[in-house]
């Protein structure tokens, strides 16, 4: 961790005394739970802490909020994936459970391309999904959907640009 | 990887849009060598091409990764399509929160109030009592939510998932300017001072008066007057009246399963909701029927309960999975 320069643009620990309250509070709406609310906060200014940049002076509330956005983004998404992969099990009979290592393993995956996929439309994530993770073909996925082949191959390649721009156009 | 993803240009998108259309053709060609070759020729036409193509492959590897990562692609697919439409879900509630009954029935209108908002929630096994500003009590049963948006001209409860008992008669002898409104997915709850119980059930909601009057409107229009000891089910289209109570619906507000008569596959998915981690019953045993009073704060206590008194066994696998089934 690079320490905290005496003339950067702005100390944390002035950042964490001026804005813990509004930041922890805010949260805590979001979430409904205290203990989460004071644990994101904290993890929020960590994040501060261990960036490379220095953080600027301008705006500094929209710049937490942000952090704190995402964090919470994360959140629910690790929570609607966990619920989700528990409810699927439920259905499935008893042997065919994973273990408590490959149930984190696999939860740990599905958060990576969940993240990936996050703010695509769901017939777009959809069809994507089939394609690049069910290896399904485009007039399988079509058949299934109840739309044209054309459609579906246009839904693969926007989730595709989709993702390209993610990894390769961030910031 | 992480280096060559932040390397180099930021390349125009149809030079992009052409590289996708490219690996689109090469996953469907019957003759993968000619496309190759012919996709050979166009990175060579353009620096730029040959990046886009590189990052696609990329990509590709990357989820290659995810694939080969990724066990029983037939569960986890829906469950990344689940839990993608929950989070959008949840990312669109801030404007969900302000969707309001306005005027006559059946007019779900969009209103912008400026109001102060909190949520509260009750994680699995616990019940969260709450007393808002006006002095209204809210008991959050397991894994429930609640939305309060309280306005200088409106008292408004958002019902977000799972279950809660509300409590608005406190004090009865001042007459509040407005009623309390309480809205669930399924339809609108009004009342001047009640306590009544109302249950999110997924596809329709439950609601159980135990005090006073609610006026009730489905989200369709349909509206009725619930009065006291009545229990209805809401759903979009129309409220039906419910008869027959397998689970007692105010029993949990006393840390209380109170069941008469019910399937055990139903009991099951019911003690579910208490409990973290998954709990499943053998078809074979689902049918069997029991009546009882159990307490809620020891569902494991109650899991072994069970197979004493019907012929059951408890199989876990570990704290998180466990079955119900016929015992051998």
């Amino acid at each position: 961790m690079p320490p905290i320069e005496p003339n950067s643009s702005i100390n944390v620990a002035a950042l964490y005394s001026e804005h813990h309250g509004w930041l922890f509070a805010w949260l805590r709406r979001k979430l409904g739970c205290s203990e989460q609310a004071a644990d994101m906060a904290q993890d929020t200014f960590v994040r501060v802490l261990v960036r490379d940049e220095p953080v600027s002076n301008h705006a500094p509330k929209a710049f937490l909020s942000t952090i704190a956005r995402g964090l919470v983004i994360d959140h629910w998404r690790r929570s609607a994936l966990e619920k989700a992969y528990l409810d699927a099990l439920a259905q499935i009979p008893e042997q065919f459970y994973p273990s408590a290592e490959e149930h984190h393993q696999t939860l740990q995956t599905l958060e990576q391309i969940a993240a990936l996929l996050d703010c695509l439309k769901a017939k777009v994530r959809t069809a994507f999904l089939l394609y690049q993770l069910g290896g399904m073909t485009h007039a399988q996925i079509a058949k299934q959907l109840g739309v044209s082949s054309r459609t579906v191959e246009r839904h693969v390649a926007d989730a595709l640009f989709h993702c390209y721009q993610l990894r390769y156009r961030e910031n | 990887m992480d280096a060559a993803r932040h390397a180099g240009a930021t390349l125009p998108d149809d030079v992009v849009r052409t590289a996708i259309q490219w690996r689109l053709k090469l996953d469907s060609a019957e003759d993968k060598a000619l496309v190759n070759a012919r996709i050979q020729r166009w990175c060579q036409q353009q620096p730029n091409n040959a990046l886009a193509w590189q990052r696609l492959g990329g990509l590709q590897q990357e989820f290659d990764g995810y694939a080969a990562a990724l066990p029983r692609r037939d569960i986890t697919i829906p469950v990344l399509q689940r839990a993608g439409a929950d989070l959008q879900r949840r990312k669109a509630l801030k404007l969900l929160m302000l969707a309001v009954a306005v005027g006559g029935p059946g007019s779900w209108l969009i209103a912008q109030q400026p109001g102060i908002a909190a949520d509260y929630a009750a994680g699995t096994g616990d019940r969260r009592r709450v007393t808002l500003a006006d002095g209204t009590q809210l008991l959050l049963n397991t894994r429930s939510a609640v939305d309060v948006r309280f306005s200088a001209t409106e008292r408004l409860l958002v019902l977000r998932e799972g279950e809660v008992q509300i409590n608005s008669t406190a004090d009865p002898s001042s007459l509040r300017a407005s009623p309390l409104r309480v809205q669930c997915q399924h339809g609108l709850c009004e009342t001047l001072g009640a306590r009544f119980v109302l249950r999110d059930q997924g596809d329709h909601s439950e609601l159980l008066v135990q005090q006073g009057e609610i006026e009730v409107t489905s989200r369709s229009g349909q509206r009725l007057v619930a009065s006291h000891g009545e229990h209805y089910a809401l759903r979009h289209q129309r409220i039906d009246p419910i008869a027959a109570q397998q689970i007692d619906p105010t029993a949990w507000t006393r840390g209380m399963l109170v069941v008469n008569d019910i399937r055990l596959g139903d009991f099951v998915q019911e003690l579910a909701r208490y409990r973290s981690g998954i709990i499943g019953c053998d078809p074979a045993v689902a049918g069997l029927r029991l009546s009882g009073v159990f307490q809620l704060d020891q569902p494991e206590a109650l899991l072994d309960n069970l197979s004493r008194t019907l012929p059951v066994s408890i199989v876990s696998r570990s704290r998180f999975w466990v079955r119900v089934v016929a015992r051998v």
